[in-house]
């Protein structure tokens, strides 16, 4: 049917276009599945490519291993519910609110606390707007400096494990799961700690962005770091458990999320908050769900093309070394983050870019770390930029570049992390070596 | 699901403390997954949570943002088609084989019945939500 052009030039005309649908607005996983159903038909014909799909549809949500999925956004969906939030900030206000700029360190390390326990930049955005802008505002924080804080501590909770996009790369590309989540320790460290070096420069160019506070008494603070014990809890449960191979991820992730159900129960000394939680997961989950089933619909027919072996053929003759290839992918990365969202990126590229990875002997675990870290300044970044638009349409009277100027310093230490994140892997995989 | 939860950390403790476990987890997990998912998909079609790259919407006319929705309704009524049609001859073959799980002998087809329901009803969701929008169209074509 298609003789006469060459059938690389087919998977080429598919990823065209697949960013044409999406840029027209049609559901990632919708364009996903157009484009494999019909790039299918046209090289294989209908009965044989609607069979694979409806096989590869039920195949992509049957695997046990993709019920982290759901768990770990339960888990999420519940300590959102528990309100973890407010003690998390109060804790950390009481512990360093002291020093300059200290209310905007105090929500890096709350969001990056936050995040970990949640899996979502997005719901760490959203709850720490609504527990933190108040309370810089109130104490005369510069709006920039106040939203540029939490828009960039949000991006934390989408490399501090648990992650549900490293989650969705894992299984995507067959790498350990548990491997990914400890890796991504080191690197959310390092994020935390350069935004807290984003937020000190900010002031030590602004004194006035944010006025010094006095210090809490030593019991104060004992008794506002005392209430985090469920978050340190959880925390060492689920990564701890992973860690020591007490559990397998999927134990882990059933484990945190009662813990995070029995936290809101105890929070709401009730249930009532159930239905609106299993409605949010559930959402989430068919959203993730339908968008794995698009994605392999897409794969059967990129695969089919060879495209990526072209790819694969063209880089090699190239002579470009490894490294080479990895800076050039992180930049074509960051510029897709900065119009795509991340989960949106990683499951468009990933049928073509990994096995150029696998080809060229890149740990796919680093890689992962990378890739999410690249996309994860797609978050913060104009003109997509989600974080900033949940907290434009959360915070009263605010502009939208006002938030865009204020975020700048912390797209500079999101660089400078994925800089040092590509010079010296070790700092990514150094945890992983005692995971299973 | 919060049943998942519960059988998962009761063989996670039964495993731990008492050296047996419950032969039926990973069956069970899976069929509660896949019910969790695919019956939850019609509402996540209903509420529009299906992720799109949202870039330009403030600039777009409302006629334009109509069309768009429309365009991408109608290729989720053919991707849903597809898959309620093959999935019903898939799901047909697993009957007549009497396919079963793996560990406790659940029968497949119950595995598809979400699958097919969920698509079914996602189907119907997209059909109503395209007349909607034609709809509307036809209102905001007569007013004008």
């Amino acid at each position: 049917m298609l003789n006469g052009i060459a059938i690389e030039l087919w998977g080429v005309i598919g990823f065209a276009s697949l960013l044409v649908l999406i840029f027209l607005r049609v559901p990632i996983a919708i364009a996903m599945a157009t484009v494999g159903l019909v790039g299918g038909t046209l090289l294989t014909g209908i009965k044989p490519t609607g069979l694979t799909f409806a096989a590869s549809a039920f195949e992509s949500v049957f695997p046990y291993s993709l019920s982290v999925i759901p768990l770990f956004i339960l888990m999420g969906v519940f300590v959102t519910h528990a309100d973890l939030s407010k003690k998390l900030y109060d804790g950390m206000h009481a512990l360093i609110g002291h020093w300059p700029g200290g209310l905007a360190h105090a929500t890096i390390g709350a969001c990056a606390m936050f995040g970990a326990i949640c899996g979502s930049s997005l719901a760490t955005a959203a709850t720490m707007t609504r527990v933190a802008m108040p309370q810089m505002r109130a104490r005369g924080y510069n709006d920039g400096l106040a939203t540029g804080a939490i828009a960039a501590g949000g991006t934390l909770g989408i490399l501090i494990p648990p992650s549900i996009i490293l989650l969705i790369y894992g299984i995507l590309t067959g790498t350990s799961i548990g491997k990914l989540f400890i890796a991504g320790l080191i690197p959310g460290v390092i994020g935390a700690l350069f935004y807290l070096a984003a937020v000190a420069y900010t002031v030590w160019r602004n004194p006035d962005a944010a006025p010094v506070e006095s210090k809490a008494g030593f019991l104060v603070r004992l008794k506002q770091l005392g209430a985090v014990w469920q978050v340190v809890l959880l925390f060492g449960l689920v990564l701890g458990g992973i860690y020591t191979g007490w559990f397998s991820t999927i134990e882990a992730a059933a484990v945190g999320a009662f813990g995070g159900l029995l936290a809101a129960v105890i929070r709401h000394r009730s249930i009532s908050f159930l239905p609106d939680a299993l409605e949010n997961a559930a959402k989430t989950t068919a959203m993730i769900f339908l968008i794995i089933v698009g994605t392999a619909a897409f794969n059967a027919f990129i695969e089919r093309t060879h495209l990526p072996d072209m790819i694969i053929g063209h880089v090699a003759d190239s002579g470009l070394s490894a490294i080479a290839v990895l800076v050039l992918l992180m930049a074509v990365y960051l510029v897709l983050g900065c119009v795509m969202d991340g989960l949106s990126v990683i499951f468009v590229t990933i049928p073509i870019v990994f096995p150029l990875i696998q080809s060229l002997g890149i740990d796919p675990v680093w890689f992962g770390i990378l890739l999410v870290c690249a996309t994860e300044i797609g978050l913060i970044t104009p003109p997509v930029g989600m974080n900033l638009f949940i907290i434009k349409g959360l915070v009263s009277n605010i502009n939208i570049r006002t938030i865009w100027k204020g975020v700048m310093p912390f797209i500079v230490a999101d660089i400078c992390r994925l800089l040092v994140l590509l010079a010296f892997p070790t700092l990514t995989l150094y945890l992983t070596g005692n995971v299973r | 699901m919060i049943g998942v939860i519960l059988v998962t950390i009761a063989d996670v403790f039964v495993r731990k403390f008492l050296n047996t476990g419950y032969l039926g987890l990973v069956d069970t997990t899976q069929l509660g997954v896949v019910a969790f998912a695919w019956f939850a998909m019609p509402r996540a079609f209903l509420k529009s949570a299906h992720v799109a790259v949202e870039l330009y919407d403030h600039r777009l006319s409302r006629g334009a943002d109509r069309a768009l929705k429309g365009f991408a309704l109608v290729l989720s009524i053919g991707m849903l088609s597809v898959l309620l049609w093959y999935g019903w001859t898939q799901a047909m073959r697993v009957l007549r084989y009497g396919d079963v799980s793996q560990n406790v002998e659940i029968p497949m087809i119950l595995y598809w019945v979400p699958l097919l329901a969920g698509t079914a009803l996602s189907w119907l969701i997209c059909v109503v939500q395209l007349f909607q929008n034609l709809a509307v169209v036809e209102l905001t074509s007569s007013d004008a």
